[in-house]
């Protein structure tokens, strides 16, 4: 642990003496720093901790200050790279975030708080300040496409609805945002800026870290689960508070913990989705439970998708 | 390269097939350099390539021919040889290369796998960035308009032909190529599906079913993110034309229709009255219930598929329906031992929200009393298996102030807090139970209340309603007008900035959303809530179902009630002039509302035209024949008419419904004492004095 807060100490220091042509070659060469992001997720989280918040008991919050701080300076340093590494931290926060919400601690998290509330300002607007919109075409089995004909398909495809997805093709989009920015949050918007943040974080997948991965499903499974495991036996403490989720915010973690399914985290994975399963069948949420049950069931039946761990 | 005949074809493509089969088998020498290495796998990956391109082709030149074992081998091996090295773009476009040629008898079967790896590669691999789109293939052109043939070309004389089209859809990103590829593999798997029950055909009809529930499956996790769930919907009603007895297949269907019941556009808050019969949304709701009671038989332990069910009948206002389905939900529950503890709790809470809807809802005193005794027992168990949720604290609570018991009542809002400090129905009785006279001139913790839910939903109207009336009692007329007019202008603005979607997001109280829709109607309903402001949400929403088929602005309902509102804060003020004024705009917006008639006539009564205020109010109970508070106004009209037998008729109704309201027995008194029956003046009033401490401070006239 002492030996982390090193490192992160010297890390500090190393990007604040960088001089404005010398971030580019920082940028390369830190994507792949495995040491300082480990480091940090340690920092941050610690799973030794089960139940209760988790920052770290030690964790000084100068510390922290400053390594939020930092991450978001490289979140709006234009490198891409850069972007990523802070990218890639995006879960454990919201999990801690949401976790110290839902207890009331809400004083020690104040870092964590603006540095994902600029994340998000950030994101929902593009380079002029637009609103960002992400948005595609929902294809027809009307229209012909490079992989069939409509006519080959036989005319029972062709529906009053698959022509009206046809006319509608080009027009009306399916579409994420236009998302507006946000000053504070607050019980009615945060769960709304979270799932924005992970549906950020989604589209990154494919070239964050592994490491992060793991703890993305880590964050998932702790975030539905927390306040769950009720206490048996004669210690009748109160258990913690319960994280409040809504199906949105539950779409996107699923998302994320399909792909990392694939990806070498096959066990946490999985047991992400289930917990995520579990805690839809308790909010009564049918859409979650809807992917959730086709994931587990597409598993269990049709395990060709080679889904490993390591 | 030049033409070949079918016949070489087949042996070509075979050869080649062969060649890769055997570098693959063929042990390395481990001596040689990473550069044979790479050499030698390039060879054997090319071999499987031109392998996989002959047969295309040889398959569409002889119609009737069939592949055979090794061929097939050679077609499915190079893209996952690619996945093993890890090449997932090379893995991508050799399914593109064989997905776009075009389709004959024999590859049909295998089309559908490789439409299904295609997107599985696409969504366990690639996401955003890292995508390329493929690119369409242009029709020849000059001289062959108009011949069908041409719309497949072909590269060159040993690539199969592909397909191509004016106005082909090609994919731009990796979103539509994973939908298109699922909706073309779910039509062939449908198109592919055995139909036949017999036992002879039991394997090839099981086979075809796990392909489709594959495609089905896939396509839940693509598009239920981005809301697409018509599409999803309408794969999944497809299926079911041989997905008999699939229990699978009938759960996701049931999960997937009640999903779309529940996502209609239009504002949704707070007061969300059941969808008008034959509207989309009433269609919806039926189509959800009636597939989940056709699915429950398939997964008989699934107690919360019933429950969904439930919640959508409760949402659609058939509450014995509900009320059925969810005691169904909890002896399935209780049936399996395994069930963990906050599930079983839910069960219980979704009976007991039955139950306190129908006890709402009945207008009997005694199965009024035994639903409450039903909803009271379900609640206390739920409450004793899960001391962590707080939405059966809250309605406990709820029930608690229904039967008038205060105390209990604030322990279990207590209860309901602790467990999650922003849950918005706890805030807001709590906010009323501070009101309450019982407790004490506590007016700064109510207001306290207000105040707090109002920081945690800066855009909802309640916290406004509440703080308003709190206000009014306790901090002056002007504070109260102020957060009137702040309710307004927050309604208009968001009339304003694109009405219904901004609007529809109000409901997004951090709760699990649809349970707090939930709470939040049913809150509507408290007796105990402040100024009544609240009963005139549900009132209007029970209006609205029974009137007026006229088309209204988005936030028409909202708006008239924050007139209304305003006007009650101007009569309390003295203010009648506007007062009338505030009516007159709620009356534009709103003119069948029973409300605004209601106001019109305190009006009148406040400027002492008795004549014309029982004229009001009989017009509103014309509407609303069961609307207390119009009941207690046209008895005190009566009363000061000088009618005081018609006086006490109306109040001993109004009594009869709710009997537990301190004022109604408080006029009673007044008109019984008039007609010289001392005796029963006395009771009266004696029961108002009883009932008194149970009223929040509510202000009356």
């Amino acid at each position: 642990m002492a030996d982390g807060k090193h490192l992160i100490k010297e890390w500090l220091s190393e990007y604040s003496s960088l001089q404005e042509h010398e971030i580019k070659s920082f940028a390369a060469e830190h994507e792949h720093n495995h040491e300082i992001a480990t480091a940090i997720f340690n920092l941050i989280y610690n799973e030794n901790h089960t139940e209760s918040p988790t920052l770290s008991q030690d964790v000084c919050e100068e510390m922290l200050e400053n390594v939020c701080m930092q991450l978001f300076s490289f979140y709006r340093s234009k490198e891409i790279e850069l972007q990523r590494f802070t990218l890639q931290f995006v879960p454990i926060f919201i999990y801690i975030y949401l976790s110290s919400v839902a207890v009331g601690n809400t004083k020690s998290i104040r870092s964590i708080e603006t540095l994902l509330i600029g994340l998000y300002n950030f994101e929902v607007v593009d380079e002029n300040g637009k609103p960002k919109v992400v948005s595609f075409r929902l294809p027809s089995l009307a229209q012909a496409s490079i992989y069939h004909e409509p006519l080959s398909l036989g005319s029972q495809f062709l529906t009053e609805s698959a022509l009206r997805r046809w006319e509608e093709c080009n027009t009306k989009l399916v579409s994420w945002g236009p998302l507006s920015q946000v000053e504070i949050l607050n019980a009615q918007n945060r769960l709304k800026v979270m799932a924005a943040l992970l549906f950020i974080y989604n589209r990154h997948l494919s070239l964050l870290p592994k490491l992060a991965l793991r703890y993305f499903c880590i964050s998932a499974s702790r975030i539905v689960t927390q306040g769950f495991n009720l206490k048996t036996g004669p210690a009748k403490t109160k258990s913690i508070q319960r994280i409040p989720v809504s199906s949105n915010f539950l779409l996107e973690m699923i998302e994320g913990a399909y792909f990392a399914m694939f990806n070498e985290f096959y066990t946490l994975a999985l047991q992400a989705v289930q917990d995520i399963d579990e805690r839809a069948q308790y909010e009564l949420l049918p859409d979650v439970m809807l992917v959730t049950s086709a994931v587990i069931n597409s598993l269990n039946s049709n395990p060709s998708g080679q889904p490993c761990d390591g | 390269e030049k033409e070949l005949p079918v016949r070489s074809l087949r042996i070509v493509a075979e050869s080649y097939a062969i060649k890769g089969l055997c570098l693959e088998q063929s042990v390395l020498p481990s001596s040689t350099s990473k550069f044979k290495q790479a050499e030698w796998e390039a060879e054997m990956i090319r071999s499987f390539e031109l392998a996989s391109e002959l047969t295309l082709l040889y398959l569409q030149r002889a119609s009737a021919a069939r592949a055979g074992a090794t061929l097939e081998t050679a077609l499915q091996r190079a893209p996952l040889l690619h996945i093993r090295a890890g090449r997932l773009t090379a893995a991508v476009d050799r399914y593109r290369e064989m997905l776009t040629a075009v389709e004959s008898v024999a590859t049909q079967a295998l089309r559908l796998t490789l439409a299904r790896q295609l997107a599985e590669v696409l969504m366990r691999g690639v996401t955003g960035q890292v995508y390329k789109a493929p690119r369409g293939v242009s029709p020849p052109t000059g001289g062959t308009l108009g011949r069908r043939r041409e719309e497949q070309v072909s590269d060159g004389p040993w690539k199969p032909k592909k397909y191509a089209a004016i106005n082909q859809f090609v994919p731009r990103n990796v979103h539509e190529e994973v939908v298109l590829s699922l909706v073309v593999g779910e039509a062939m798997a449908v198109r592919d599906a055995v139909l036949s029950q017999s036992a002879e055909f039991e394997a090839a009809r099981a086979h075809s079913l796990h392909n489709a529930v594959a495609l089905v499956d896939l396509l839940a996790v693509a598009v239920t993110r981005w809301g697409q769930l018509p599409l999803l919907l309408e794969s999944l009603e497809r299926a079911m034309k041989f997905s008999f007895g699939c229990g699978h297949i009938w759960r996701q269907r049931a999960l997937a229709t009640a999903a779309a019941s529940g996502r209609e556009p239009g504002p949704a808050l707070p007061a969300r009255p059941p969808p008008k019969q034959g509207s989309p949304s009433w269609n919806a709701h039926v189509r959800a219930v009636s597939v989940a009671r056709r699915a429950a038989p398939l997964v008989p332990h699934d107690a919360p598929l019933r429950l969904v069910a439930a919640v959508t009948a409760f949402g659609a206002g058939w509450i014995e329906e509900g009320i059925e389905l969810a005691e169904q939900a909890l002896s399935a529950a209780r049936a399996r031992p395994d069930t963990p503890a906050p599930r079983l709790a839910r069960c219980y809470l979704h009976c007991a929200i039955g139950h306190q809807m129908k006890a709402q809802k009945t207008n009997s005193r005694i199965e009024k009393d035994a639903e409450n005794e039903v909803c009271l027992k379900y609640l206390v168990q739920s409450v004793r298996l899960d001391d962590n949720d707080h939405l059966a604290f809250y309605h406990l609570a709820l029930q608690y102030v229904h039967q008038g018991m205060l105390n209990e009542a604030m322990d279990a809002t207590r209860a309901c807090l602790s467990c999650r400090a922003e849950c918005g129905g706890g805030l807001r009785l709590a906010a009323s139970l501070w009101s309450c006279a019982a407790a004490g001139p506590r007016g700064s913790r109510a207001l306290h209340a207000a105040r707090l839910a109002r920081h945690h939903y800066p855009t909802a109207e309640w916290p406004l309603w509440t703080l308003a009336a709190l206000q009014l009692l306790w901090e002056g007329g002007e504070a109260a007008l102020a957060t009137g007019k702040e309710l307004l202008r927050l309604l208009n603005s968001a009339e304003e900035a694109d009405g219904e979607q901004q609007y529809a997001e109000l409901d997004a109280l951090s709760d699990s959303i649809r349970d707090d829709r939930h709470s939040v109607r049913d809150a509507a309903s408290v007796r105990a809530e402040s100024a009544g402001a609240y009963r005139v949400e549900r009132a209007l929403s029970e209006n609205a179902s029974t009137l007026s088929q006229r088309a209204r602005s988005p936030l028409g309902d909202h708006r008239a009630h924050a007139w209304l509102l305003l006007a009650d804060l101007c009569l309390r003020l003295g203010r009648t002039s506007a007062a009338a004024g505030c009516v007159s705009e709620a009356a534009a917006l709103t003119p069948f509302s029973h409300l605004v008639l209601y106001t019109r006539g305190r009006v009148h009564s406040a400027c002492g035209e008795w004549e014309e205020a029982r004229q009001c109010y009989q017009n509103a109970l014309a509407i609303h024949p069961t609307h207390v508070d119009t009941m207690l106004q046209l008895g005190g009209a009566y009363y000061s008419l000088g009618w005081l037998r018609l006086a006490e008729r109306t109040l001993r109704e109004a009594g009869a419904l709710e009997p537990g309201r301190a004022d109604t027995w408080r006029r009673l008194a007044l008109v019984l004492g008039a007609l010289g029956e001392p005796a029963a003046a006395a009771d009266a009033a004696a029961a108002a004095l009883a009932l008194h401490p149970l009223t929040p401070l509510c202000p009356d006239l």
